[in-house]
């Protein structure tokens, strides 16, 4: 459903490895803080955020640009946070990992 | 009929009615459910849902806890995967719409993910396939309560076919009526493998893709000796099926009087003939066959059955049965050797997502990284060390330091032993494996060192061609009788020579026949095979001489290419024991 608070951003994909284990595992945690839906569309494929096989069978390369959307109540908030994800290239710090 | 080719990993032909093990083993009993009982049947997969996720829980915390939390992430990975929105709600949509079994949609599903994910040809995503498979077995584990139901209620002899098999349900096959088994997966050094060799049957891995053709019942021949399976014979395969088996009982029969006599050349030289063993029941196939001793003792298995690591004591009461079985003939104990092949459950976490695992941690460097851990198997082997002839090895060696270092820590657990007033032999030989090229090469340095070399030809062959031989596209690399295999054992043997050491092989190079001339001709006079191929040896070893055997390795030695060599190798053995060729393969 189209409501005002969809957001369409797009990123790209930083990681050496492509979206691989350890970033996709830090979207859907991150994405799963949010109430509202979160997907990322790449070549045409739609992936929930909160999914990891969706996450995987994306399949996105190293250097892919990938469109983000998010719609719901806290959408502005999640497409800020998945943003600061991909800017900062999923770098770990110790408190996130838990 | 069909034929289908895969690795032959335990020799003989056997031919019986086969027996399909679903993909994961799991027989799924019933594929629909009542329409009155959707509700029950949701909540029956939420059960088992929870259940696994409790487990992936535990397994967290606990790796968590003791190595750190960067490490526990792996099961967090786990965890999301178990807890994803769109696996559950594809599962309950099957159940609810389709009146499916949750086994059924758990199984459907899943496979569906790791099928689209093997297509994509990225190999980091393809091995993820491996965890969704993982998961599968785990809930199909909860729901079904139990596995292999078919495995341990058998009642006529079956050839098993298999996608895989662990190797805890290898070794518990019963092999009164399980004539021999083949599986799609699996490579010819994977546990499942060796346990087939340990059982003595007969087995074939890495078959590909097979099972879909066959519904079971069918009559199957499994040729352990060349790798085939053959589904639904013709009459005329059959009949030559017959007839080799007259044949080869004939030569069975003549081998096994070798099992008495001595490992002797035509000169009277003796050679030393070790077998090579996984579990300690082993220990009397080699005895049985006349063998001089365990050449490699794999220690492996006690850390992969269990989900914790052994105890002082699990080692110590496995290596007194081995050594009380031996009497005075050595005993030669490899430590730990482990790579992330096959990586036992409470270790998972220390190794990391890498691209070239043969490369990375483990072995010896895996001890060295867990010296409490190594201790405990070293004190074992220290304290087993007084009730007969031990020897203990070091595996995967690549510098001096780290011979050093296990050295330097085996000196340590002496002294605590000494401390304590616990009996050991404090003269134990010290040995290592020569399975990198980096120890060929500086092999007069180590000799100094070492009280004794073993060869480890599969990993020195893999190393230094640079080729993984699971994998088909350059398995073609991998060939023991490469001429750089032959000068570097060579360079060992010469090293050992100058510095008065001994020196084995092991490995599957020594437990094929055709490499013994060439092995003897060299200087070897030590080797370390699996137990059913010491009397092939005794064989060739007794038909040969050495000047003989220096005339064929010079000659080996000569050639260029591998294919040459092998060649060459194949119509000495030919000549030498003419029906020992005649009848391996069918």
């Amino acid at each position: 459903m189209e409501t005002a608070d969809t957001i369409c951003r797009q990123v790209r994909v930083t990681p050496e490895d492509g979206l691989h284990l350890r970033p996709l595992q830090l979207l859907v945690r991150k994405a799963l803080t949010f109430s509202s839906a979160i997907t990322l569309t790449f070549d045409g494929r739609r992936a929930d955020v909160k999914s990891a096989f969706d996450l995987m069978l994306l399949a996105a390369p190293t250097g892919a640009i990938l469109t983000l959307e998010t719609s719901g109540p806290d959408a502005t908030a999640a497409a800020d946070a998945i943003c600061e994800l991909f800017q900062t290239g999923f770098v770990i710090s110790g408190s996130e990992v838990h | 009929m069909k034929v289908y080719t895969g690795i032959a990993v335990s020799p003989g032909v056997v031919s019986g009615p086969v027996l399909v093990l679903g993909s994961e083993n799991f027989r799924i009993p019933r594929k629909y459910v009542s329409r009155d009982a959707i509700d029950d049947e949701i909540h029956r997969f939420r059960a088992a849902l929870n259940h696994v996720c409790d487990d992936i829980r535990s397994n967290e915390q606990l790796v968590s806890s003791q190595l750190g939390a960067q490490y526990g992430a792996i099961f967090s990975a786990h965890l999301q995967m178990a807890q994803d929105p769109r696996l559950i709600r594809e599962v309950e949509a099957l159940i609810r719409e389709q009146t499916r079994s949750p086994e059924f949609a758990v199984s459907r599903v899943l496979r569906s993910f790791a099928e689209q994910m093997e297509r994509l040809g990225d190999r980091y995503l393809s091995e993820r396939a491996l965890d969704i498979y993982d998961l599968e077995k785990r809930l199909l584990q909860q729901l079904l309560g139990e596995s292999r139901e078919e495995l341990r209620n058998l009642t006529e002899p079956v050839i098993v076919l298999a996608h895989d098999l662990t190797p805890s349900e290898t070794a518990t096959l019963n092999t009164k009526f399980v004539l021999g088994f083949a599986t799609e997966v699996g490579g010819r050094t994977s546990h499942t493998a060796i346990l087939a060799g340990a059982l003595e049957i007969p087995a074939i891995v890495g078959l590909g893709r097979c099972l879909s053709g066959v519904s079971g019942g069918e009559t199957v021949i499994l040729d352990g000796d060349s790798g085939r399976v053959i589904i639904d014979p013709d009459p005329e395969t059959v009949e030559r099926l017959q007839d080799m088996q007259v044949r080869s009982e004939k030569v069975r029969a003549r081998l096994g009087l070798m099992e008495e006599l001595p490992a002797e050349t035509q000169d009277g030289q003796r050679v030393t003939i070790y077998g090579n063993i996984e579990f300690p029941e082993e220990v009397r196939h080699c005895i049985k066959r006349g063998a001089d001793g365990v050449g490699l003792y794999r220690t492996e298995f006690l850390f992969l059955s269990g989900n914790r690591e052994p105890s002082e004591s699990d080692h110590y009461e496995a290596y007194c049965r081995v050594v009380a079985a031996c009497g005075d003939r050595p005993v030669v104990i490899r430590t730990l050797d482990i790579g992330a092949d096959k990586v036992p459950q409470f270790l998972e976490g220390q190794f990391s997502e890498t691209q070239n695992p043969m490369l990375g941690l483990r072995s010896i460097r895996l001890s060295l990284l867990n010296t409490p851990m190594f201790k405990r198997q070293l004190r074992a082997i220290l304290r087993a060390s007084v009730h007969g002839n031990v020897r203990v090895m070091f595996p995967l060696i690549s510098t001096l330091l780290e011979f050093r270092q296990a050295k330097m820590i085996l000196m340590d657990v002496m002294e605590d032993l000494e401390d304590e007033g616990i009996p050991f032999q404090r003269n134990i030989q010290i040995g290592m494996m020569v399975e990198v090229p980096s120890a060929v090469i500086l092999a007069e340095e180590f000799a100094r060192e070492v009280d004794f070399f073993s060869i480890g030809t599969n990993d020195l062959i893999q190393y230094t061609l640079a080729c993984d031989r699971s994998d088909p596209a350059v398995a073609n690399l991998y060939r023991s009788g490469d001429p750089s295999i032959l000068r570097l054992i060579q360079m060992v043997l010469r090293a050992a020579e100058k510095h008065g050491k001994s020196v084995t092989v092991c490995g599957q190079m020594s437990s094929d026949p055709r490499f013994i001339p060439l092995l003897l001709g060299m200087g070897l006079r030590s080797l370390s095979a699996t137990p059913q191929t010491i009397p092939r040896l005794k064989e060739v070893v007794r038909n040969l001489s050495i000047s003989e055997a220096v005339r064929i390795s010079q000659h080996a030695c000569s050639l260029d290419l591998a294919r040459d060599v092998e060649h060459y190798l194949q119509g000495e053995l030919s000549r030498l024991c003419p029906d020992l060729v005649d009848t391996v393969g069918f």
